[in-house]
């Protein structure tokens, strides 16, 4: 397959043409907020097809980890049955929809993790841990957000 | 103009307004800036007996099925609307077209507000203080009205800690209702129901209670928007208002919170304890949840090809702002420590 220009790079020309050729021919305001809607949505695409794949691979690996350690310091079953769920799933694709799926099970063993922790009153270190896990969602989740103001409010 | 709509919304105002001779309507245009319903602007000339008037109405309809960001009850804003006229600061609600036939979709037709809303006044650089203080004003002119005028149809809660109960529930409940898992939502829910503030009386509640549904009136500012009006915790609309600033500042109610929440205090008679600069805080989180359920609501239905509107995958990054407001506010809130009653 041909893999040059990236997707990335495709997708921040698509929204170059727009702004530059097309958003000037616009006069519909209504028009305009969708513009910069879409302008905004392809940036989040740049960024995505650039990183997606290894992030939420990266974000499952530390998740695991921060489960393993809680189920075993809170022996907390919620916990122990969301990582066994991620375990009993996970393959080594990495078509998209076959990693969102890893991910997605990731996701409600953290859910359940960062749970179990609200309830105890211990674990200053484990606290610390999933603290760290979720600053590095956030982390990817603002790059690929980018500049973002509300369009065509006001 | 299209002369289908020009001449559907002539037929529909002879039929709803008393004592007209004739009705004609000189001009229709969108308006932008809401992400959740049509709206348009129609300048109207009247003819009374002995008299002949312009005026500009607003009409608010649902969009078209499949392409709404947000689903809400026309019906039941029309009715909080038809409740309020005349008891808060709003536009007046005129007239309904309940059953969509006459205009094409439910419509509700509103006064027109010629000044800027809020938002667009705040970014000439006025005087943040003062501003605070109005909307100090127009919150506590919200939460004072009689809960007995609402229609039936408003749900009722029982009692505070049942009502908060299940608003903190909503953080899980929309969450496993989710086609993806959101686990900022679980931690946080979790956070709030560890953390919760004192009890506040239930009032009515805005639902989106921001600087962009305010418009500056001749004297007064004027709130719009009431689609997610219920009744609910006063501070809801508080925190509702400083979390949206934060994405689109600035923010009069922050820049001199000890201010406003004086002022607010004074006004309902609601003490220290309940509204005070921890519990606002709390309140930027946890009323997110109404917003930020139907936020998500949508995106699920995006996804299976139900909604097909770019405001959805557009919202996506409200969603990852709003993981950072409640994030940011969780720490603050942690670092500050709750006040003592």
């Amino acid at each position: 397959m041909i893999t040059l220009p990236s997707a990335s790079q495709v997708a921040l020309e698509i929204r170059r043409e727009l702004l530059e050729q097309i958003g000037p021919e616009l006069t519909s305001e209504r028009a305009r907020v969708s513009l910069e809607m879409i302008e905004n949505c392809l940036r989040n695409l740049a960024v995505r097809a650039e990183h997606e794949i290894a992030w939420m691979r990266e974000e499952c690996d530390a998740i695991e980890a921060l489960a393993t350690a809680v189920a075993e310091a809170l022996d907390d079953a919620a916990v122990r049955d969301a990582l066994a769920a991620y375990r009993d799933g996970r393959t080594t694709s990495l078509h998209v929809a076959d990693v969102q799926r890893d991910y997605d099970r990731a996701g409600e063993a953290l859910s359940c993790t960062a749970e179990a922790l609200a309830r105890s009153d211990d674990h200053p270190q484990l606290r610390a841990r999933l603290a760290e896990v979720f600053a590095t969602r956030q982390a990817h989740e603002l790059e690929i957000m980018g500049e973002f103001a509300f369009v065509g409010r006001g | 103009m299209t002369t289908e709509g020009a001449a559907a919304l002539e037929a529909f105002l002879r039929s709803v307004a008393d004592d007209v001779d004739t009705v004609k309507v000189l001009s229709m245009a969108p308006i932008g800036g809401g992400y959740s319903r049509v709206m348009m602007r129609a300048e109207v000339e009247w003819s009374h007996p002995g008299e002949r008037r312009v005026e500009t109405l607003v009409l608010r309809g649902d969009p078209p099925p499949g392409q709404a960001a947000f689903e809400t009850d026309r019906d039941l804003e029309w009715s909080i609307l038809s409740a309020l006229n005349g008891r808060v600061p709003m536009p007046a609600a005129r007239y309904y077209d309940a059953a969509g036939s006459a205009l094409g979709a439910k419509t509700i037709v509103l006064d027109h507000v010629p000044g800027p809303s809020l938002l667009a006044h705040l970014a000439s650089g006025v005087d943040l203080g003062p501003v605070g203080i109005q909307i100090a004003e127009v919150a506590a002119a919200i939460h004072a009205v009689d809960l007995d005028v609402l229609p039936p149809g408003a749900p009722r809660p029982p009692d505070w800690s049942t009502y908060l109960d299940a608003l903190i529930a909503q953080w899980g409940d929309a969450e496993r209702a989710h086609v993806e898992r959101d686990p900022f939502m679980r931690h946080v829910g979790a956070w709030l129901d560890a953390h919760r503030p004192p009890p506040s009386p239930l009032t009515l509640v805005h639902g989106d209670f921001q600087s962009a549904n305010l418009l500056v009136g001749d004297d007064a500012l004027l709130l719009v928007d009431w689609e997610f009006a219920h009744i609910g915790d006063p501070r809801e609309d508080l925190g509702w208002f400083m979390a949206v600033a934060m994405a689109a500042p600035p923010d009069p109610i922050s820049y001199d919170l000890d201010a406003f929440c004086a002022r607010y205090r004074e006004l309902t008679g609601i003490s220290e304890g309940v509204v005070n600069p921890w519990s606002l805080g709390y309140f930027v989180v946890l009323g997110a949840i109404r917003i930020f359920a139907n936020l998500i609501a949508a995106n699920a239905a995006f996804v299976r090809g139900d909604t097909a509107s770019i405001t959805v995958p557009y919202n996506v990054n409200a969603a990852a702002f709003a993981h950072n407001v409640w994030i940011a506010a969780i720490g603050g809130l942690e670092a500050i420590g709750a006040p003592r009653p």
